[in-house]
């Protein structure tokens, strides 16, 4: 039977933060916004800029001074990350008025599989102009959407020629993949970063078509699955279906944090790695999971030179207990720690397992601590994460207290 | 190893989610797979109340099945000791002294 081809888009939200800010403050309407990491400090990050402060050379991810300097009237607001999520989910929710198939992919994009029910609503570049229109009337967000037969394609569509064109809407069918995708230079690709653009140049790859008609027993002598990968992708082949509950599965739990500055005495550094420790156990134990792979990684603080590791360990059996966890995550981090400044740390918990039935030992050293973690979850749940927490974390190197107030650290 | 190229791997590993992100979208998703409570047939009704009555008369054991949103309905056996009509609730009297309150909206079947 002949297998009908897909209707799939790319929904792309345009400066997802400074837009949702620019809806809740119709004051700025005409003024150059951004948001920014920490607006007290210049030297805090640009998160977001509305098209309005791009237009005056604002960028994002530069520093907030920089961003002064080129637009002295530039209004700065504070992130609020709960409100970003929440707008988020509800374009997901408007979306869902058109197909069952929706896949959030980040933030402020999401796919959509519309092959079973455009019939319903019409052709498919009709339909993402009433997108477009139902989100504007909802959220404020102006959005850009790429249409394709594959999710690749579509994000591509979107990436390359939505977002440059005036309607904000474009179509690329696989009949004209070779025509206008292939003509692009190759760092157009989605994946390619600057460094495997460095690469693919110097083996005389320059456009998306010159790595279409490479072989590919080449390209994965070379790079292995990821070059296999990318010439998948400037093939446009991507069976990848819209999975909406791809977030449901869960592979592990892990906290990474970026310090405010370098660690490098041990009794910080054990503040901070008790701290992850905890939220990840406290995480875990309010999912109800069990882990029994403990992995700990560090970044140096020189960027240029880069130091750092990341290593795991499989315990005999699962757990949750903090205590129990931290044990590990410190005889990891002292094995392999070399001693040099530390700029972010990260610790995670894998091979999950549901916590309804665990082992019991007759010495179970640990029994304790459970009943007593009990009690101190019960209370954060009731009363927010600040309410209880170590001592070690009250000491200046502690940042449980700033972490418990924000969301991918920025403000809530 | 890598599961970059099957399924919806290139999404998984490329993707940047917030975990309280996942976390809202997750929590939707479980409250709409919650079951409703089907509705029963006035018959259905009048067999319930007449087995709970008689299982108080002649102290007879019976078990009722409990409706649960998770799709597993739950399972009591005991006997009747009270039935308060103007909450709508009955008393079941279980084997180890036990004895629970069960709401007779939640009453899906008494055998």
């Amino acid at each position: 039977m002949h297998k009908k081809e897909r209707v799939i888009m790319l929904v792309d939200c345009q400066s997802f933060y400074a837009s949702v800010e620019k809806a809740a403050h119709p004051q700025y309407k005409n003024k150059p916004v951004v948001v920014a990491g920490d607006p007290a400090r210049r030297s805090g990050i640009v998160l977001a800029a509305c098209p309005l402060a791009k237009k005056k050379g604002v960028v994002t991810a530069e520093r907030l001074g920089e961003a002064m300097g080129k637009c002295p009237d530039l209004i700065v607001l504070k992130p609020q990350m709960q409100f970003y999520i929440d707008v988020s989910f509800q374009i997901t929710r408007l979306l869902e008025t058109f197909t069952d198939l929706v896949e959030p992919y980040s933030i402020d994009e999401q796919f959509l599989d519309l092959t079973n029910t455009q019939h319903l609503f019409g052709a498919p570049e009709y339909i993402a102009e009433q997108i477009q229109e139902k989100i504007m009337d909802a959220t404020g967000v102006y959005t850009r959407i790429g249409i394709s037969y594959c999710k690749v394609v579509a994000k591509m569509a979107c990436d390359n020629f939505a977002k440059k064109n005036k309607k904000g809407i474009f179509g690329l069918p696989k009949k004209d993949l070779q025509a206008v995708l292939w003509p692009l230079p190759i760092h157009k690709l989605f994946l390619v970063g600057s460094r495997m653009n460095t690469h693919l140049l110097r083996l005389g790859i320059h456009t998306i078509g010159d790595l279409a008609n490479t072989p590919l027993s080449k390209l994965r002598e070379k790079w292995g699955v990821n070059g296999e990968l990318l010439w998948k992708i400037a093939k446009g082949l991507d069976a990848s279906p819209v999975t909406p509950q791809t977030h449901e599965m869960q592979k592990g739990i892990g906290h990474q944090m970026t310090l405010p500055r370098d660690y490098w005495s041990k009794t910080e550094l054990e503040v901070i790695l008790l701290e992850l420790t905890e939220l990840v156990c406290r995480r875990c134990r309010t999912k109800g999971y069990m882990g029994s792979v403990i992995s700990v990684g560090c970044r140096g603080a020189n960027f240029d030179r880069p130091t750092g590791f990341h290593r795991q360990k499989k315990i005999a059996a699962p757990t949750n207990v903090t205590n129990e966890v931290y044990e590990t995550v410190r005889q990891l981090f002292y094995t392999h720690w070399d001693g040099s400044p530390i700029r972010s740390l990260g610790v995670s918990l894998t091979q999950l397992v549901s916590d309804h039935e665990f082992q019991l030992s007759w010495f179970d050293p640990f029994e304790k601590d459970r009943s007593l973690e009990k009690a101190t979850d019960g209370l954060k749940d009731r009363y927010g994460d600040a309410i209880i927490m170590r001592a070690v974390s009250v000491a200046e190197a502690g940042q449980a207290k700033d972490r418990a107030a924000k969301i991918g650290g920025h403000y809530k | 190893m890598s599961k970059k190229l099957e399924g919806n791997g290139l999404w998984e590993s490329s993707r940047m989610m917030l975990p309280e992100h996942k976390e809202r979208i997750n929590l939707y998703n479980e409250q709409r797979k919650k079951k409703k409570k089907p509705q029963l047939i006035d018959e259905q009704v009048g067999i319930i109340s007449q087995r709970l009555s008689d299982s108080m008369m002649d102290d007879e054991e019976i078990t009722i099945e409990i409706f649960n949103e998770n799709g597993k309905n739950q399972f009591v056996t005991g006997i009747v000791s009270k039935m308060d009509s103007a909450i709508r609730r009955i008393k079941l009297q279980c084997y180890n002294d036990d004895c629970q309150w069960i709401q007779f909206d939640n009453i899906m079947d008494v055998k």
